[in-house]
């Protein structure tokens, strides 16, 4: 790999840890903020409930029962600028336990966000997130 | 048919599918069937064919948080010891090796995990970017260990970003894969289908032409 490409590793990596730092604290603290973390034509797909649109995400989280994220696996992935439009993107993968208003048991889920970066800020494009249980008919 | 209360209460209820074009549903399901007829059988090397010459793959395994089980089946030394759980792996330099880069490194990395069935009927499958240019998805399942003792399953998560290829086909250019334990309900629920297909057949309201994996030449960088 480039010296460029390593940096973009490295950089990948770092920007990971802040930005699910900031993510979950966002969901679990300040839900009420956390569309901004979308671009407006973001999607989320919520154990395959799609959602796109900034307004209608922030809408289907106000709905969602109060949590508690605690993250225990990371990794991250440049993506080629050459596929998104020279836009530097980042794929990330957060994996860990989330615990639900009202309910005791902490749930498996794992989550995978591509983010890219627009006039200086970090934003979702796609958010996918699934819990961890059976999915066949 | 049953009602989706039992658990979960306040939560919307899961749906197994997600496609932003639905037009994207019958290449996901044939990309997926052809990937993993070669990543369960006997030699993973032809998926070299599947791999854009630039790919990057890397892999994170975990244990399931307050599992009492502590058994030979359960533990997940083969993942652990490759895992690029960015919470663990601090040092750049480290970082950087744990990510493979370029085909012939991913499929050679792929070649060392454990021989694997999967259950493809119980494949949670996402279609998150349906483009031209680019295509990204991202699967929840489970498998089995064919070769290791008591064929235990494990459970997993992974997104391929895939690019069209020169000949017609398409290439997976980013692979991020997460493996842990199986919870008591996945283990109960899985393989409980006879056939094996990704994404339950319904019809798609626009045909597309079938693509191929392996388009073209072994090496079509």
């Amino acid at each position: 790999m480039s010296d460029v490409a390593v940096k973009n590793v490295d950089s990948a990596c770092e920007t990971a840890e802040e930005f699910t730092r900031v993510f979950y604290k966002q969901v679990d603290n300040s839900r009420h903020l956390t569309s901004k973390l979308y671009l407006d034509t973001g999607l989320l797909v919520w154990n395959g409930n799609g959602i796109s649109g900034n307004d209608k995400i922030q809408k289907f989280l106000m709905d969602l029962p109060a949590s508690n994220h605690t993250l225990k696996s990371l990794d991250a992935q440049p993506i080629s600028d050459v596929l998104v439009a020279n836009k530097l993107t980042y794929l990330i993968q957060a994996c860990g336990d989330v615990t639900y208003q009202n309910e005791e048991t902490k749930k498996p889920f794992q989550q995978t966000f591509l983010i890219v970066a627009v006039d200086g800020k970090w934003k979702i494009a796609s958010d996918c997130f699934r819990l961890q249980v059976p999915y066949g008919n | 048919i049953g009602f989706d209360v039992a658990e979960d209460m306040g939560l919307p209820p899961r749906q197994q599918s997600f496609l932003v074009d639905p037009a994207g549903q019958d290449l996901v399901r044939e990309f997926l069937t052809q990937y993993y007829a070669i990543y369960d059988s006997e030699s993973r090397q032809p998926l070299l064919e599947a791999y854009h010459e630039t790919a990057t793959m890397s892999m994170a395994a975990n244990y399931l948080t307050n599992d009492s089980r502590n058994s030979t089946t359960t533990r997940l030394n083969s993942y652990i010891s490759n895992s690029r759980n960015l919470t663990r792996i601090t040092e750049r330099e480290s970082r950087r090796r744990y990510l493979r880069t370029g085909k012939l490194q991913v499929v050679s990395f792929l070649s060392d995990l454990p021989k694997t069935t999967h259950d493809l009927m119980g494949f949670a499958v996402d279609l998150l970017v349906f483009t031209p240019a680019m295509i990204v998805l991202t699967m929840n399942g489970v498998f089995k260990e064919t070769n290791t003792p008591n064929n235990p399953m494990r459970s997993f998560h992974r997104t391929f970003v895939i690019v069209p290829n020169a000949n017609g086909g398409f290439s997976i250019i980013n692979d991020m894969l997460y493996i842990t334990n199986t919870t008591k309900e996945q283990e109960d629920k899985a393989f409980s289908t006879g056939t094996v297909e990704p994404i339950p057949p319904t019809p798609a309201p626009t045909p597309t032409p079938t693509p191929t994996l392996a388009a073209g030449t072994p090496d079509d960088s």
